[in-house]
């Protein structure tokens, strides 16, 4: 894979690599994201009441 | 055409995902009790659901057609505007360059910081051309989205029309009950389908075919010019450069990206997302660009022909991967593709839907709510009804235009009516003191004009353009040159040098403007 054209070959492996392990981290990390977001609106929402 | 879609397995898998995205999009509406929640999340958004939610916004059915497409048709010199995207991204969240200022301003929409520069009409004018130049870019998303589904599901071409209605009334459901909540939230799920789909058919791709076929494939078709777009005949320094100025511009002033940093929680946190997300934007012409490729190696143009016709276009290279994956694809992975596919195309749809609702509300709308503000109440029932019309010019524009060539450039070229003028405006209210209401309404005018002009030329004046062999000469077909039909702009100035050109004259124009007006005091 990297013999021929090692650019495209290494931007490629580079491609796959990183969105494998982004995805996965940002699954996690954002679902906990969506939780904190919802909690202080509904705080900020009680607040205002 | 055959294909592997299977009602039950790979029909119960898309359902499945249906229902969840809408459940958790109508779930959400509850927090919806200001215009602030409904076009900005409350500006709660932390940076992983800002880099899911950007991403799942930036990739739809249409980006992964296109995306393809270059790959097809440019072999790896296609995936270069990925490039420029990231590099741009990457720069402009590390810097700050402009971005930073932007969200410090507190608005919610890019017009509204012209006002503070350039006057009440600039925002207003501003909010008009960016509603034009968003709505037209958008307003294909819905054909080809069909078309993909029809080629790669093997779906009756009667029920496209169908297809696409209830797709869009689903997305409109959720994003008008609850705005930009909703929108991150269903982006959220639909980044990980998306992202898990996709990574699985890149394997499968790249499994079946192979590396080295691909890139004998390209060397075949298309030489050292499909791996250098500086050696490419169509392409060169006006397609690189065109895509450089492009992307910077879609960075700084596409309103569906801005709308991430400005729901951001602040300028760190938003242009966290910025540099988080930059690398996706290589995936997102990398990876439907392999598949483009193999493509190539795989399908006969001969097919590719065939399939055209059908939808009645002349250039069938559109539809090279979608019936490449619906070869390759085994039941059960179609169902996966599917999925991820209506979900790249369902979170771009309500996002954009969402955005331009909101600049059309926040700055066309604006001059009426300056004598009496409106009730938030009010202000979320108009948000509403926006996304309501949106969605019904969308359904009609989408059912009726059909794209000419090369579906990046058709996006580039709409996307530029309004990426010129607002970047230019962006960079000289953050940067120039002497930027004033004379230059900005003349950008905005040269701006919008230029691209309007030369998409009118080519869908009103055509030209016949000799069609050439693949050693460059005029191909014969009893006695007489074969020759299709072009349009004019296209054929003799380009779209790339229309893009160059649009970016240059509105910089003067924005100089030339503000430097004639006369200083406040002088007579």
């Amino acid at each position: 894979m990297l013999k021929t054209h090692p650019f495209w070959g290494l931007l490629t492996l580079a491609v796959l690599v990183w969105y494998s392990t982004i995805t996965i981290y940002v699954a996690i990390r954002g679902f906990l994201d969506i939780k904190t977001m919802l909690r202080r609106l509904k705080d900020r929402k009680g607040n205002s009441q | 055409m055959n294909n592997h879609f299977d009602i039950l397995i790979d029909g119960s898998i898309v359902g499945l995902y249906l229902l969840a995205t809408m459940i958790a999009g109508v779930m959400v509406r509850k927090y919806v009790a200001k215009v602030e929640h409904f076009i900005v999340a409350g500006r709660e958004m932390n940076v992983y659901l800002g880099i899911a939610s950007l991403a799942a916004t930036e990739f739809g059915i249409v980006t992964c057609m296109y995306t393809a497409q270059a790959g097809y048709t440019r072999g790896f010199a296609g995936t270069i505007p990925g490039i420029c995207n990231a590099l741009a991204m990457f720069v402009v969240g590390y810097t700050g360059f402009c971005v930073k200022k932007l969200r410090d301003s507190g608005v919610m929409t890019i017009p509204e910081i012209f006002e503070q520069r350039y006057g009440g009409f600039v925002r207003w004018l501003a909010g008009v051309v960016i509603v034009l130049g968003g709505l037209l870019n958008m307003g294909v998303f819905l054909r080809v989205g069909g078309q993909f589904l029809v080629v790669c599901c093997g779906m009756n071409l009667q029920y496209l029309e169908l297809t696409m209605t209830v797709l869009l009334v689903a997305v409109m459901v959720y994003t008008i009950m609850g705005g930009m909540l909703s929108v991150l939230v269903t982006d959220f799920l639909q980044f990980v389908v998306m992202s898990a789909g996709l990574l699985l058919v890149t394997f499968l791709v790249l499994g079946t075919v192979g590396w080295n076929a691909l890139t004998e494939t390209v060397n075949a078709h298309y030489g050292a010019g499909g791996f250098n777009p500086f050696v490419a005949p169509d392409l060169g320094w006006p397609f690189v450069l065109s895509n450089l100025l492009t992307n910077t511009g879609a960075v700084l002033t596409w309103q569906a990206v801005i709308a991430r940093l400005l729901a951001a929680k602040d300028s760190k946190t938003g242009r966290k997302v910025y540099t988080g997300t930059s690398f996706f934007f290589v995936c997102r012409w990398v990876i439907p660009g392999l598949w483009g490729m193999a493509a190539l190696a795989v399908v006969t143009p001969d097919m590719l022909a065939q399939i055209g016709l059908q939808f009645g276009e002349k250039d069938g290279s559109l539809f090279a991967m979608p019936y490449l994956l619906s070869q390759i694809l085994p039941v059960g992975m179609m169902g996966v593709l599917v999925a991820a596919m209506l979900a790249a195309d369902m979170s771009t749809d309500s996002s954009y839907m969402l955005t331009w609702g909101s600049v059309i509300y926040n700055d066309v709308l604006a001059p009426f709510r300056r004598k009496r503000p409106w009730s938030e109440k009010k202000g979320i029932l108009w948000n509403r009804c926006i996304i309501a019309l949106i969605g019904v010019f969308l359904l009609f524009w989408g059912l009726w235009y059909k794209i000419e060539g090369n579906l990046w450039e058709y996006c580039q070229t709409t996307g530029t009516i309004y990426l010129a003028s607002m970047s230019i405006l962006l960079i000289a209210c953050c940067y120039w003191k002497r930027a004033n209401n004379w230059g900005a309404i003349a950008a905005i005018v040269l701006g919008a004009a230029l691209p309007v002009l030369a998409l009118s030329l080519n869908l009103f004046v055509q030209t016949e353009v000799p069609v050439l062999d693949e050693t460059g000469r005029q191909m014969m077909k009893d006695g007489l040159a074969v020759t299709r039909t072009m349009g004019w702009a296209k054929y003799h100035i380009g779209d790339n040098i229309v893009n160059i050109g649009t970016y240059a004259l509105v910089a003067v124009a924005m100089v030339a403007g503000s430097l004639l007006k006369p200083k406040a005091g002088k007579t």
